[in-house]
């Protein structure tokens, strides 16, 4: 099962969260101030959710169910 | 008769209200001295991320509902907003610079509004007036937070750059993590992509360079610079920890050495990893970090008391996580603690004060107008400043 790494800025909450399912292009991230919203490229299950102090990011796994 | 007492009502009014002008005058002038003459030093303590739910939480879990942190008992309160140029949500980049310049920003801008104008620091305003300047962090001593008071740059993830702009600066004293952000790229530890070695450029420059506890006590300063972890600090034995960290840049910064003079300083302390741990909704580590940021606040503030001439003020860049409680024991045991989000809050945060003209800094207000009441107390003259 393959899986994809979204990092989103973590100054702005999720919308999503551990077990959530996603579909293709969801937005992932409540940044209404980014050019580009972080979104899924596949559709899956939110297997994790870290913060990454260094790049003050979120890094949510997707695990794909397609 | 009349007449008479006519005109003794009249001069009795005329003298009522000359004396409630004085009064008022007197007020104004308490409030707002020219605070030259006063104020030698100013310690500004951060806690990234710390709101009233924090403290609250730190409160309750330390000494129950009737007690009291360090920072809780500095006498004057005030509540700062903390909205960004672009966001309502603020990060710590652009809540830095409005906390640092006094201007606003976007968000992950540094030292500089929206249109790429970078705009002076309390920091560097006070050095130019000749007074000694420190940063110390729990972060790297690039990350947003330390960097918005000295550094100018588009992005906060900029950090070799930022590095170069700390030493090239000349800031007194440095304390805290990110030491691959000043070695060169032949290092295996480096994260810059170039050769320069700016530990080397700081050691050449007169900075006393330390990399662990032990080698901090018999540091000395003015000059002084401390990387103790590549990345950010562990917050955990053997690393000094912030309370140590801000004695020795006290210490440093207000040694009697003739060079450069003593004319005071500016010293910026930030308890960086406050605002992690709520990301993390850890509510454990998030106690831990405020009770270690409420130890540095009070080693600020017992040199503050001894001193008499140190404002110490204790704010938030932001608040982080949401957090409140919605029950426990008056012991603090058993508390309810809710997250409502894993971002940061939209919510203004508490700022702490004591010191020579602290009432300056009671009431609502926004968070541009911290530095502004800073300069006005160390008589600044032009402040926001556009850079040449």
């Amino acid at each position: 099962m393959s899986e994809v790494v979204l990092r989103t800025d973590a100054t702005f909450g999720l919308k999503v969260k551990i077990g959530d399912e996603v579909h293709r292009g969801q937005k992932i991230s409540t940044e209404p101030t980014a050019k580009c919203p972080v979104a899924s490229p596949i559709r899956g299950v939110v297997k994790s959710v870290s913060f990454d102090p260094e790049s003050h990011e979120f890094l949510v796994v997707v695990s794909s169910t397609e | 008769m009349r007449k008479i007492r006519g005109a003794l009502t009249i001069i009795s009014l005329i003298l009522a209200v000359l004396t409630l002008t004085t009064i008022c005058r007197a007020e104004t002038a308490l409030n707002y001295p020219d605070g030259k003459e006063s104020i030698k030093n100013i310690i500004f303590c951060i806690g990234d991320g710390m709101g009233l739910g924090q403290t609250t939480l730190a409160r309750m879990k330390s000494a129950g509902a009737d007690g009291m942190l360090c920072i809780e008992r500095m006498p004057v309160i005030g509540l700062v907003r903390t909205h960004s140029a672009n966001a309502l949500r603020t990060d710590s980049a652009a809540a830095g610079t409005a906390l640092a310049c006094g201007v606003k920003t976007n968000n992950k801008m540094l030292g500089m509004t929206a249109d790429g104008k970078k705009y002076q620091t309390i920091l560097e305003a006070a050095k130019a007036k000749g007074m000694r300047t420190g940063l110390v962090a729990t972060s790297t001593i690039t990350h947003a937070t330390p960097a918005s008071f000295a550094a100018h740059v588009e992005s906060r993830r900029m950090e070799n750059e930022i590095a170069r702009q700390l030493i090239a600066k000349k800031i007194h004293v440095l304390l805290g993590g990110g030491r691959q952000h000043f070695l060169p790229i032949s290092d295996a530890n480096s994260k810059r992509n170039d050769n320069t070695d700016l530990i080397r450029q700081a050691k050449k420059a007169g900075y006393c360079y330390v990399q662990t506890a032990e080698e901090l006590k018999n540091a000395y300063g003015p000059y002084l610079l401390g990387l103790f972890q590549l990345g950010p600090l562990n917050t955990r034995p053997p690393e000094p920890t912030l309370a140590e960290l801000t004695q020795k840049a006290i210490e440093a910064l207000n040694s009697k050495d003739k060079k450069p003079l003593n004319k005071g300083f500016f010293l910026m302390v930030e308890g960086s990893q406050i605002d992690w741990a709520c990301h993390d909704n850890d509510v454990n580590n998030t106690l831990r970090l405020v009770l270690c940021f409420d130890k540095a606040v009070k080693s600020a503030v017992e040199f503050a008391l001894k001193d008499g001439q140190t404002l110490v003020v204790a704010t938030a860049d932001h608040e982080t996580g949401g957090l409140t409680i919605n029950d426990g024991s008056l012991k603090g045991d058993n508390l309810d603690v809710h997250w409502s989000t894993k971002g940061h809050s939209c919510l203004p945060v508490p700022l702490y004060a004591i010191g020579p003209n602290a009432d300056m800094f009671s009431g609502v207000y926004d968070n541009t107008e911290v530095p502004k009441k800073f300069a006005q107390l160390l008589g600044i003259k032009s402040f926001p400043k556009v850079m040449d």
